[in-house]
């Protein structure tokens, strides 16, 4: 059973003469521990799709489910719960929070996700040693450079052990070693969570990482592994 | 720490502004409580001279009902003493006459410091309707010594042992008093008969001071001596205490009133704007939290709580601010008499605290604005 899936999706942004269908029947899944890559050019709709597939969008038709509970069946207070306790992001910048230490803020995930005190201080601190990143636990993120931010943010993304890993260009704006660092990270520490993993990106460098590739043309996903 | 208390540290800016709001509100404190102070300290000295508790009764002449304003020609003749204290439960009559009296110091030649100030003319030294207490000297003992309060001493640049000169005539200061400051002018204490000289007044005094056997009523004893002389009139300590603040706070508590209100709203609209312009700067952060799934309510509880350590910061500086103010006030600057109460304090920072919530709730509506997608913008 997989644990991402979007059946018929259709999306429209804007607003009547302004509005533009992003999303055309789009269908995918993802299972547990699969790593897929979403690739396509700037303006296709990935970041669309990814909103979608994390309950941040509503879509006009279709049915998403995620970790098994359809969110478009539920309420805005329900659809957060699930995203904070099943999904885990990880955006082009890392978006860490400047008057958080990178352990604060992997915590505050782990916290929001409705994980104890206890249970949250062991699995960050976890985390942070799996990654590299003890030794930067008590460094805000001005301190921290921009392979070990997006760590961090890879960290805050696993920290609650969530069923599904959304990536928007996770190595966007980092250097090749860099890049190659946190795309192995976040792939393999998702695996070992047995996380479904889906990755937007334009980076011919995170392919070895994938299971799978799809492409995002004119709203339409199409499979690219072949 | 729970998710508000993390999120509220998360919005800390380490750059200034937050300091810059928290030290507005400290000056806003700051201003409340000296106003309030000023306020409190100018009712004080009131009470401590008009209230003071050996005159038990106070007999002005019509029109006349406190020291500050009234008819000063209207005044009590001396030889009324004499019935007055034939009255059942009177022990001791005594006439205090007022004046305002130009006073400068010897050695100011050329006058540039002569302050008209409210002469107290008694029996010194021990008299009733004297000083209420000293800061340093005693009583004036004879025609040529005069009791000063401090802040004019210290305005005529003169103290103990120093000669200042009233209606022409040089007299030695003897004493400093305190709580005979209200702000508008300044008490000084001289023989009876000097002030009634210098006033051109004979036989006649502002007011007769009278003290009761403690066994009395002193409002039946007051009863009493207005039913025997209902030309003048009669006050009990409270009454005429009451009449005093009455006068002395009329025109100043509007003012007061008026700048305290305008504090308080300026300490609003800087911590209501802190608010927003945290939010606007935060729409990423705010963008991301949304995304990982934190709840409005936490969003909003960490926001207020930030608001809330700003306004806590704020209101603590300006309080001990405020007290460092009156003591360094009355150590260097004694002229402007401050009186910081505890209850004022605590008023201030109830006001600021709730004032400051309110504020930050107009900007946190714009939260809900907030597009969570904005996190995946590059």
């Amino acid at each position: 059973m997989s644990t991402l899936s979007l059946r018929a999706v259709r999306m429209t942004r804007g607003h009547g003469r302004r509005a533009v269908r992003v999303l055309e029947d789009i269908t995918l899944e993802v299972h547990p521990g699969e790593v897929v890559l979403l690739e396509g050019p700037s303006g296709s709709g990935k970041t669309t799709l990814l909103g979608v597939a994390g309950g941040l969008l509503t879509p006009d038709q279709g049915d998403v489910m995620l970790a098994g509970q359809p969110i478009q069946a539920v309420n805005n207070d329900a659809r957060r719960r699930i995203r904070s306790a099943k999904v885990g992001f990880v955006f082009q910048r890392a978006n860490l929070l400047d008057g958080l230490t990178a352990r604060e803020n992997v915590l505050l995930m782990a916290r929001l996700a409705g994980l104890t005190q206890n249970a949250a201080e062991l699995e960050t601190t976890r985390l942070l040693a799996l990654l590299d990143l003890a030794p930067c636990a008590g460094r805000y993120p001005t301190e921290l450079s921009g392979g070990e931010e997006q760590r961090v943010a890879v960290a805050r993304a696993l920290v609650h052990r969530p069923a599904v890993v959304l990536a928007d260009e996770p190595t966007g704006s980092l250097d090749a070693e860099a890049g190659r660092a946190v795309a192995s990270s976040l792939t393999s520490l998702a695996q070992e969570q047995y996380a479904a993993v889906l990755i937007c990106t334009h980076d011919a460098r995170l392919e070895p990482f994938a299971t799978r590739r799809l492409q995002l043309r004119d709203g339409r996903v199409f499979d690219a592994s072949v | 720490m729970n998710v508000s208390g993390l999120l509220a540290r998360a919005l800390r800016n380490r750059r200034g502004r937050p300091w810059l709001t928290a030290l507005g509100v400290a000056t806003c404190t700051v201003l409340v409580l000296t106003l309030a102070g000023a306020f409190h300290s100018v009712r004080n000295s009131m009470a401590s001279y008009a209230g003071q508790p050996a005159v038990d009764l106070w007999i002005a002449p019509p029109g006349s009902d406190n020291l500050i304003r009234g008819s000063f020609s209207s005044l009590v003749p001396l030889a009324l003493i004499d019935s007055v204290r034939s009255i059942p439960g009177v022990q001791q009559v005594q006439p205090v006459l007022k004046a305002f009296l130009p006073i400068q110091a010897l050695t100011d030649s050329l006058g540039e410091h002569r302050y008209t100030l409210l002469a107290i003319g008694y029996r010194v030294p021990d008299g009733l309707g004297g000083p209420p207490a000293f800061a340093a000297g005693r009583p004036p003992k004879g025609r040529h010594q005069i009791a000063l309060d401090r802040a004019a001493a210290w305005k005529l640049g003169v103290g103990v042992g120093d000669t200042v000169v009233l209606g022409g005539r040089k007299i030695l200061v003897s004493g400093l008093t305190r709580g005979t400051n209200i702000l508008a002018t300044q008490f000084f204490f001289v023989d009876l008969t000097a002030a009634a000289a210098i006033a051109g007044v004979t036989d006649k005094a502002s007011f007769l001071v009278v003290r009761l056997d403690p066994a009395f009523d002193p409002a039946r004893v007051a009863r009493e001596i207005g039913d025997r002389f209902p030309e003048d009139m009669v006050f009990t300590r409270g009454e005429f205490l009451a009449n005093n603040e009455r006068e002395v706070t009329a025109g100043f508590l509007p003012l007061l009133t008026l700048i305290a209100t305008l504090g308080i709203a300026a300490a609003s609209l800087l911590v209501g704007l802190l608010v927003h312009g945290v939010i606007e700067e935060r729409r990423t952060d705010f963008a991301m939290l949304i995304a990982l799934g934190a709840s409005g309510r936490s969003l909003t509880m960490g926001v207020l709580r930030y608001a809330l350590t700003l306004v806590s910061i704020g209101v603590i500086t300006g309080c001990g601010t405020a007290w460092a103010l009156e003591a360094l006030l009355d150590w260097r600057i004694p002229v402007i008499p401050l009186s910081v109460a505890p209850r004022d304090a605590i008023g201030v920072a109830v006001l600021f605290v709730m004032t400051g919530l309110v504020a930050a709730l107009a900007p946190l509506i714009s939260l809900q604005t907030i597009d969570p997608l904005e996190a995946f913008r590059p």
